[in-house]
């Protein structure tokens, strides 16, 4: 139903821009929440393969860092579009940053806590006392959150990213997420059976991560350039996932510029894991629907992380597609 | 299926088999004995080589280690001005070439109370020229590099995993951190790192120098299995030894990557993917770093010298049996062809040639020659042999042929024309006689003494063949010649006895039984000398009874007068005489026709005709006997008396 609607939608789209050739495509700029990587694949596939131009778009496509976070960079009018975890919008928009989102892309959560069994961490209760590696910038309510559900009192210790204050024994736990870090550290020679994992979808947390946002006085002033932008970016993460050689390479080129590992197997094994999130079954991709956002806002609510829950639909409008049907 | 062949084929069958069987077992113990010895001393070498190199790196990790810890000595126990920190900091890169960059990284506020962060780096940007600059300038929160806060947390130094660093040095480096403290009275404080930055591309260089037969290749992996240094530089800091195993799908190379960096050594095969064959791999750690050193080489041009000498040996062994099956069929051709030449004379012999003279190789002093000369004794034995044979063949011709005529003339003796008297009607003869041998030692006889008295007889005298049936010639000429001088059957027995006994130096007697009928009243006078009782039918009564008187002694034996009586039989009486062979004879079960038999074999088939009677009590015998050998005479005489035809 909704590939129809897309495809319908992408149709007009295109019979629009042959009848005005001459109509320059509208700059945008993207700012993904954190490096290069399978993570963002549709996007980059989109403005790699003439999507984004399709759709009437050119999109300039920059990364946060550890240091330089999406919502500072929109804050200050570096970008248009960001990608962020919905918590962290959340809290962002009930601390008056006007943010709405546009597309929620991920439906579940892929955050864990890791430890090695050696340092005998069995159970949420036995990380009291313990150091914690968080991720300094915007990713910390849900692992919060989780701290906060049993009651845990550990040392905190904020790092940039990876794991190897972890490796090294130099924190007890990191917040890692599935389909990134963990992977990371099985290659790093710990097998799965020597770590013990605290999937925060299994304690009651799961709450969706990436979603694409702007603010809303941008989308007031250019709603069909988030329409498109949305459909355009839907549609980059469908040809990512059925052309994964061809985005890859371009996707290593980009990490490599950054002096970045890149691992094909690796990024391979992301984008499956991420693709798979944004299009599963029963869900409309791209929607967020009240109820994942209430569960998001409750737990921030309750931890005290807001004050008050900003409203839905001022929140979430999905110009991508249709709203999701589990309410 | 073998005994159809060759005992050239069978022999170097035989030997052959053996001595491949051989080279097969001594071929395997050396492959596997050189192989394991080979590889003994490839891991050797290995080893030798893996360690080596792993103590020149272990050497220039010391040297550049050296460097950071000086320096951290330095300002845990003085409080050096920033112009002394710098001037001393360039001057230990300056006389430490093996170090790319050096840094000096201070916690917030802990070297000026005003500034929050200080950071000098002093790094090379040509080998020649060093340049300084203040890191914590360029907004790189160093307080989060992996490079500052591992030492920082677990408060020792460490060397970092393999990183770019972006911004500072930009090359592919390991950076060896060494965190100092400041004493504050009660505790040492943290107060910063300070660093010295290899470049990794000089790693590479030393790790590629190393050399193992063609293909061979070394990597150098860090504490966790980060790529240092790689045949492939795209691996570098891009992969894991854990990240290849996942990717090749190979879990023996996970294992190998756990033990490395474990810190263990070891000696293994695996597969590379990098040289797409089995190759052998040996790992040891580096000392100084956590890090672990691998060299690995290709095992097939590890084998390939053994390889091309077991080659050699195969084509040399295959050479050496191939010499060795000619020699054998030679060598058996040429033992086996005196037996050939032996077993064709013998052939000749078999067929009669007993006259050859050369039988081969009598010179000879073994098997063979053994074998000729027992086979030349053997045809001279034989030679003779046939010729006694052959001379012992034509006497015995001689005598069957002799024997023959005897048979004849024995035959011509006895009447054996039948009906006998056709024009007589008063009765009826027939006699069977069959001799056990050629010639037999029964007699019957019947002829009229004049116009009305028959004579008929049976005798069988001891013993069978010649003298017997000569001696039944004598009895019965005697019988004829003087049947017609006697007034009673009495007389004429005793009478003849007499001339039998008389010169009788062979002690050979004869069993008789005479009778002589009246054919017009039908009295009967008979004599029994030591004969088989006849049997006579009464065709009245049906009544058959036997003669049992026995008037004297066999004939021959003793000389005495014999008595005789009579008897009158009727029209249609019949009277049977026989010899012993008919109650004697066997069967295979070893039983005897015997009397009883015999009487109710006649009382049976009493209204048969004389001849018919004879004839079945023949076949009865000889059904009996069932093809067992005949060992008596068997005679047998019937006479039916019909009486005056009215």
């Amino acid at each position: 139903m909704n590939n129809k609607i897309f495809l319908i939608i992408s149709f007009l789209i295109c019979v629009a821009l042959h009848a005005d050739d001459a109509k320059s495509l509208d700059k945008v700029t993207l700012m993904t929440h954190w490096l290069p990587q399978a993570q963002f694949a549709g996007y980059y596939a989109a403005k790699d393969f003439g999507i984004y131009k399709k759709y009437g778009l050119d999109v300039t496509i920059k990364n946060a860092d550890p240091f330089n976070s999406a919502s500072e960079l929109i804050k200050q009018g570096k970008a248009d579009f960001i990608t962020l975890f919905l918590s962290s919008a959340i809290k962002l928009r009930a601390n008056g940053l006007k943010l709405i989102n546009i597309a929620q892309t991920s439906q579940g959560s892929a955050l864990l806590f890791v430890a090695k069994k050696s340092s005998g961490i069995q159970k949420p209760e036995d990380i009291n006392g313990r150091k914690i590696g968080l991720w300094m910038s915007d990713f910390q309510e849900i692992p919060q959150a989780f701290l906060k559900q049993y009651k845990i009192n550990a040392k905190i210790v904020p790092i940039a990213s990876g794991i190897n204050l972890f490796l090294w024994n130099g924190i007890d736990l990191v917040t890692v997420m599935h389909y990134n870090e963990f992977n990371t550290i099985i290659n790093s020679g710990i097998d799965n059976d020597e770590l013990t994992t605290f999937y925060f979808s299994d304690h009651n947390l799961d709450i969706p991560e990436d979603g694409i946002y702007c603010m809303e006085a941008f989308y007031r002033k250019n709603p069909d350039i988030c329409r498109r932008f949305v459909l355009a970016s839907m549609e980059g993460w469908r040809y990512a996932l059925e052309h994964e050689n061809d985005v890859l390479s371009k996707l290593s080129g980009r990490m490599k510029e950054l002096h970045l590992a890149y691992n094909k197997f690796h990024q391979q094994w992301m984008l499956k894991k991420v693709g798979t999130d944004i299009f599963r079954k029963g869900k409309s991709p791209g929607a967020l629907s009240e109820a994942q956002y209430l569960k998001c806002s409750e737990v921030l609510l309750k931890d005290g992380i807001i004050k008050k829950v900003p409203g839905y639909t001022e929140f979430h409008i999905n110009p991508g597609g249709e709203k999701n049907a589990d309410k | 299926m073998l005994t159809n062949k060759s005992l050239a084929f069978k022999l170097s069958l035989y030997i052959l088999t053996c001595t491949i069987l051989i080279f097969i077992v001594v071929f395997t113990h050396n492959w596997l004995v050189s192989r394991r010895l080979l590889l003994k001393s490839l891991e050797d070498n290995a080893q030798n080589l893996a360690i080596s190199t792993a103590n020149k790196l272990d050497q220039f990790f010391i040297s550049a280690s050296a460097a950071p810890s000086n320096i951290a000595l330095y300002l845990e126990i003085s409080s050096p001005t920033e112009k002394e920190i710098l001037e001393y900091q360039s001057l230990i890169l300056k006389n430490s070439p093996e170090i790319y960059g050096i840094c000096i990284a201070f916690e917030p506020y802990r070297f000026h109370k005003k500034s929050l962060l200080f950071a000098p780096y002093f790094y090379r940007k040509t080998p020649a020229e060093i340049v300084y600059m203040d890191i914590s300038n360029d907004a790189s929160h160093y307080f989060y590099a992996d490079w500052y806060q591992i030492p920082k947390e677990i408060n020792k130094p460490l060397w970092s995993e393999p990183y770019f660093d972006d911004g500072a040095g930009n090359v592919l480096m390991s950076t060896y951190s060494v965190p100092f403290y400041k004493n504050t009275g009660k505790e040492k404080k943290f107060t910063g790192i300070v660093t010295a930055d290899i470049s990794l591309s000089w790693l590479q260089k030393q790790v590629a120098s190393l050399k193992f037969f063609k293909s061979g290749y070394g990597f150098l992996i860090s504490k966790y299995g980060s790529i240092l240094t790689f045949p492939d530089p795209g691996k570098i800091m891009n992969d894991t030894i854990f990240s290849m195993a996942e990717e090749e799908k190979n879990p023996e190379l996970r294992k190998i990557g756990r033990e490395m960096t474990k810190g263990k050594s070891g000696f293994v095969p695996f597969h590379s993917t990098l040289l797409q064959r089995k190759c052998w791999m040996y790992y040891t750690p580096l000392k100084t770093t956590d890090w672990a050193l691998a060299v690995v080489f290709p095992e097939d041009e590890l084998f390939a010298e053994l390889s091309r000498l077991h080659w050699n040996i195969i084509f040399l062994s295959s050479c050496g049996i191939l010499i060795l099956f000619l020699m054998i069929i030679a060598i058996s051709h040429k033992i086996t062809s005196p037996l050939r030449k032996l077993a064709l004379l013998t052939k000749d012999i078999g067929s009669g040639h007993f006259d050859i003279q050369q039988l081969p190789e009598l010179d000879r002093n073994d098997e063979i020659g053994g074998l000729s000369r027992a086979f030349a004794s053997m045809q001279k034995s034989l030679s003779q042999y046939i010729k006694n044979l052959q001379e012992t063949t034509a006497a015995k011709e001689r005598i069957e042929s002799e024997l023959s005529i005897a048979r004849d003339i024995q035959r011509s003796i006895i009447p054996k024309l039948f009906p006998a008297f056709p024009e007589c009607a008063e009765f009826d003869v027939y006699a069977i006689l069959e001799s056990a041998k050629a010639v037999g030692g029964d007699l019957y006889d019947f002829f009229f003494i004049d116009d009305d008295h028959l004579f008929f007889s049976v005798g069988d005298v001891s013993g069978k063949g010649v003298p017997a049936s000569l001696f039944m010639a004598v009895t019965q000429t005697l019988f004829r010649a003087t049947a017609k001088k006697h007034t009673s059957a009495g007389e004429m027995v005793s009478n003849i006895n007499k001339d039998l006994c008389r010169d009788n130096e062979m002690s050979m007697f004869v069993t008789y039984f005479l009778c002589i009928l009246n054919i017009r009243t039908g009295e009967l006078e008979f004599c029994n000398a030591g004969h088989n009782p006849p049997y006579i039918i009464n065709h009245k009564s049906g009544e058959l009874k036997q003669l049992r008187k026995i008037h004297g002694l066999p004939l021959g034996t003793f000389e005495r007068p014999y008595t005789s009586e009579k008897i009158t039989i009727s029209a249609g009486d019949t009277i049977i005489l026989y010899s012993d062979g008919v109650t004697e004879a066997f069967n295979a079960a070893d039983e005897q026709f015997s009397d009883p038999r015999l009487e109710s074999l006649i009382r049976e088939n009493k209204n048969l005709s004389a001849r018919q009677l004879a004839e079945l009590i023949l076949s009865e015998v000889k059904k009996f006997a069932n093809g067992c050998e005949q060992s008596d005479d068997i005679t047998i005489e019937v006479l039916t008396y019909h009486g005056l035809k009215k």
